[in-house]
């Protein structure tokens, strides 16, 4: 019942467009003194927009100015919204004008625009009008040009709810090893060889960025481990959202390995939000503590390379992750082990074997996959100038 | 006998290259730097295409301001960077914030974080003194734009009720150049300068839910993260680091002796006189322009060019530190394949 | 005594940076200093401008301005909306910190769903729109640019016809070696994979070339600092 109810309100919101009024003068009138107008109405909006085509068929010495005036003609009044001044250059103009703040109404809705044109003089007086024009608005619920993204995250969200359901019932899927996560339980041995500290960067996003929720998902995996071992860990951060966050993974993880001793809430601390004092003072830690392995996983921006640099001068293993483009040549080139971009948010399924992470990743690499064959069939229709693909599916 | 071996190793040359002592490196890159800037080294660069894209567009809505009195497009500025990235940063919105008061173009400015907007202010100034212009009319600060996909949603409709105030507590209404540029409709452009990865934000939410044109000018560190961007036409080109900083300058070091004429430092000392001073509101810049500030002005022309020469140095410097370090590495491993042979031919 | 006040600043400024450079030899009590005056300062410089600059003319101003206005539907809007916001501080006790999830939830909810077309839009569908033609509308699969390089086989003309399938064979390269439900030994993973590590690994060269120029130009920036800007002052201040 609900599956139709579900299909049944998308068709509705696709088919919307049919039932919106159908403009009327929409084409060009002629009036005396002469000028052609032509009201617009703008595709796929709510029905604020028009656009005004004018074009003037006197010449300059006949009649030298012009006002056009735009009003949003209601049922009992007609509103001044726009007004304009034109000088006769012989050439069609174009003017846009929103016949009413959209905030107004919380629905789309129709709204009829009404043009008037007078001539004019220097100082814009109205001296003579000569056109009348209205038009009702076209008003849509979808904006069809917006259509591939709504399919897309349709898509993907069956795809996602499809693989979740089948993880939660246990069935295993299959991710690729990623080199460089192997080596996390080496690194956390070592640190706790070496008898140091390990610390965990979970770079210097918000939470609204991915790479800061999949480093914050596959510190608990990490926790875990450590906690094992009961090494030291410590998390300081920039952001007080993902501190708090980070404090409740952390304790949640310990709790889980049945060492809620462990867990300190000084451990997981806020530094500071400038982005060069975090730097200064982490390097600072690192060189103070030594710390035996340091992870740098999240959303990195110009310090990276301060934190790789620093914690290879005091000896630590470093395994690095992040999706900012700029900064993973700085984790390659100094960390021992770097997961580069989408590795970072796979690593977080292959780590916990989490349902809901493994059946997201396993939805995303079958969205990637279409999107690899649209992309493969665009390109070869291309070739023979078949432009279904880009000018209705992948748009501009 | 082995102890004999690690020394003899030691002395060869190429481990000694590769074992140069950090301090010295860094003396030599503080030199390479320095000695180039100190002798007010300016090197001429040549122009690349993203950059004059982002010129040619202003270019453009200047033409079309000229040819639609009535109907000018202005351009908003996102001012995205702080005072970490100033160096790279700074020349350029000094030469973006040059070519359009230049132009006569209206300028909207807003800040996304707190610590931007002291630097905005006294960077749109500076310039804004440069060229008589009128607070209000011709330009406007807007202040605080947090959070900044707020402000680019609502700038589809209207900016000013999300605002309340500018900057220096002006009411909205009342400053005359929002009563028309208010909307993404009569921004010709948005050039978004930042250090961060804002411009991204543009994009998303101005170019693709309003079909908004957006430059960029970024630090060097995110140009490379822009320029799939930048190639697919959804920056409408792009500024990138202290080298298009350069490139801009130059350009508009042109324009401006076009327009203001050969001796600029004449234009500015001639700029504030006795009787037109009265009507420029010392709250934002004061007009008078002594010599010290004139040659502050003159530098600041073409602080992104100085800058050029010493990057030409360090750039250097470091290819030959690469190249160096390679071979080391190569005949070391190299040393080392032979040794194991013949270990094991023994 | 102004003139000391416009110079005393700049000097300590001076002074901090070349503290902070001593990093580099070693660390030590200098940089120590250093370090904790910039925490300090910009912790205590967040928490000024947060009132000054976002509490009050974001929440306090508008809710006056509705109030007076008589619009009290949008003023209750606001106050709910800071009230919540106000939950962030219920994480200091123990017995109150679930209430803190609300604001959490909320913002990475709101944001999650909000970016949706948007990102879709400018990160999928117009950037594998560019990989199959150009801004201007030409295929970078362009016959007609190989054309124009046999015809006069030039360096440039050369480029110009490379760079279109080099685009396109690198994406549809690297976008494989991202593919993680194919294992190691499957033939198209095996085939792409050196590939796509060259493609990756030259285009991350190319970014840590540029970042390179970017630390060099903090590195002038600070250097115009020192060596051009503060000496300016102090001719300025103390000369005249």
């Amino acid at each position: 019942m609900k599956k139709i109810i579900f299909i049944f309100i998308i068709i509705t919101i696709l088919i919307s467009p049919i039932f919106s009024e159908k403009t009327e003068n929409n084409e060009f009138d002629e009036f005396d003194p002469k000028a052609r107008v032509k009201i617009i109405d703008k595709p796929q909006d709510e029905g604020t927009h028009v656009y005004v085509e004018f074009k003037p068929l006197n010449k300059p010495d006949e009649v030298k100015y012009y006002l056009l005036e735009v009003y949003n003609k209601k049922a009992d009044s007609e509103e001044l919204v726009s007004s304009f001044k034109i000088e006769n250059k012989g050439k069609s103009l174009r003017f846009s004008s929103t016949l009413e703040d959209s905030t107004y109404s919380p629905w789309p809705k129709s709204r009829t625009a009404l043009i008037k044109a007078y001539s004019s003089n220097k100082k814009g007086e109205k001296l003579n009008q000569f056109v009348s024009k209205t038009m009702k608005t076209n008003y849509s619920w979808f904006n069809i040009n917006k259509l591939s993204a709504f399919l897309g995250v349709v898509i993907f969200l069956i795809l996602v709810y499809i693989f979740i359901k089948k993880a939660r019932t246990g069935t295993k899927f299959f991710i690729r090893k990623i080199p460089g996560l192997d080596a996390v339980d080496s690194a956390v041995g070592r640190a706790t060889e070496m008898g140091k500290p390990i610390y965990y960067v979970p770079g210097i996003g918000t939470t609204s960025q991915i790479a800061t929720l999949a480093s914050l998902n596959i510190l608990a995996p990490i926790t875990r481990k450590v906690a094992k071992f009961s090494t030291p860990l410590k998390v300081p951060n920039r952001d007080p959202v993902v501190m708090s966050i980070a404090q409740d993974v952390v304790q949640e993880a310990y709790m889980a390995e049945g060492r809620p001793d462990l867990f300190d809430s000084n451990d997981v601390f806020f530094l500071t939000r400038q982005q060069f004092a975090f730097a200064g003072s982490v390097s600072g830690l690192f060189k103070r503590e030594k710390p035996g392995a340091v992870f740098l996983l999240g959303k990195f921006y110009a310090e990276s390379l301060i934190f790789a640099e620093t914690a290879n001068d005091v000896g630590a293993i470093q395994i690095a992750g992040t999706d900012s483009v700029s900064q993973i040549p700085f984790f390659i080139a100094a960390c021992d082990y770097t997961l580069i971009g989408e590795e970072l948010f796979a690593a977080s399924g292959y780590l916990s074997r989490d349902p809901l992470i493994v059946g997201t990743t396993k939805a995303q690499d079958y969205l990637k996959a279409l999107l690899i064959i649209l992309l493969f069939i665009g390109i070869i229709l291309n070739i023979f100038d078949i432009d279904i693909i880009t000018d209705y599916i992948l748009q501009r | 006998m082995a102890d004999k071996n690690e020394n003899k190793q030691k002395d060869k040359w190429y481990v000694k290259i590769m074992s140069i002592k950090k301090p010295y490196v860094y003396l030599g890159m503080f030199l390479v730097v320095i000695i180039p800037f100190l002798a007010n080294l300016q090197i001429k660069t040549y122009e690349t295409e993203l950059v004059g894209q982002v010129y040619n567009k202003i270019e453009k809505i200047h033409e079309y301001n000229i040819n639609h009195p009535d109907k000018k497009k202005g351009v908003l500025i996102g001012f995205d960077y702080g005072p970490s990235t100033t160096p790279e940063c700074d020349p350029i919105a000094y030469s973006v914030f040059r070519h359009l008061f230049l132009r006569d173009i209206p300028i909207v400015v807003w800040a996304p974080y707190g610590p931007y907007l002291e630097l905005a202010d006294s960077r749109l100034n500076r310039i804004a003194k440069e060229y008589k212009a009128n607070y209000g009319k011709d330009y406007a600060f807007m202040g605080l734009a947090y959070p900044a996909t707020a402000y680019m949603v609502s700038t589809s409709s209207d900016l000013r009720p999300v605002f309340n105030t500018d900057y220096y507590g002006n009411d909205v209404y009342d400053l005359k150049i929002l009563d028309r540029f208010n909307n993404y409709d009569n921004f010709g452009l948005v050039v978004s300068i930042s250090g961060t990865a804002m411009p991204e934000y543009w994009l998303r939410y101005a170019n693709s839910l309003y079909d908004q044109e957006v430059s960029v000018g970024t630090t060097a560190v995110n140009a490379a993260k822009f320029y799939p961007y930048a190639n697919s036409g959804q920056f409408t080109g792009m500024i990138a680091g202290l080298k298009g900083a350069a490139e801009y300058e130059q350009k508009v070091t042109r324009l401006e002796k076009e327009i203001v004429g050969k001796d600029v430092k004449s234009y500015l000392r001639n700029l504030y006189t006795e009787a037109n001073r009265e009507k420029f509101n010392k709250e934002y810049f004061n007009p008078n322009f002594n010599e010290g500030a004139i040659r502050t002005a003159m530098l600041r022309r073409h602080q992104a060019g100085r800058g050029m020469s010493s990057q030409f140095g360090a750039h250097i410097y470091v290819i030959i530190l690469i190249i160096i370090g390679n071979i080391g590495y190569f005949f070391k491993r190299k040393a080392e394949k032979d040794r194991t042979k013949r270990r094991r031919g023994v | 005594m102004e003139a000391i006040s416009i110079l005393f600043w700049p000097t300590i400024a001076v002074l901090l940076s070349v503290a902070i450079y001593t990093f580099l030899w070693k660390d030590n009590m200098v940089y120590k200093i250093a370090e904790h005056i910039f925490m300090g300062v910009s912790v205590g410089y967040s928490i000024a401008y947060s009132y000054h600059k976002i509490l009050v003319p974001k929440l306090w101003v508008p809710v006056k301005r509705f109030l007076s206005q008589g619009n009290y539907i949008l003023a209750i809007y606001f106050i709910l909306g800071g009230l919540i916001g106000l939950l962030y501080i219920s994480r200091f006790t123990d017995k109150t910190s679930w209430l803190s999830r609300y604001p959490i939830a909320i913002t990475v909810g709101f944001y999650a769903g909000f970016r949706i077309v948007p990102v879709w839009m400018t990160m999928v569908s117009k950037q594998l729109n560019a990989t199959i033609k150009d801004p201007t509308g030409s295929p970078l699969l362009n016959g007609k640019l190989f054309e124009a390089f046999f015809n006069n086989p030039t360096w440039g003309n050369f480029i110009n016809a490379i760079n279109g399938p080099l685009i396109v064979v690198g994406v549809l390269l690297v976008l494989i070696y991202f593919f993680f439900s194919f294992s190691n030994d499957n033939f198209v993973v095996k085939i792409s994979r050196k590939p796509a590590l060259v493609i990756l690994m030259l285009g991350f060269g190319g970014a840590f070339g540029y970042t390179f120029m970017a630390r060099i130009s903090l590195f002038i920036g600070r250097m115009n600092f020192i060596f051009s800007e503060w000496p300016e002052l102090i001719k300025s201040t103390l000369g005249g």
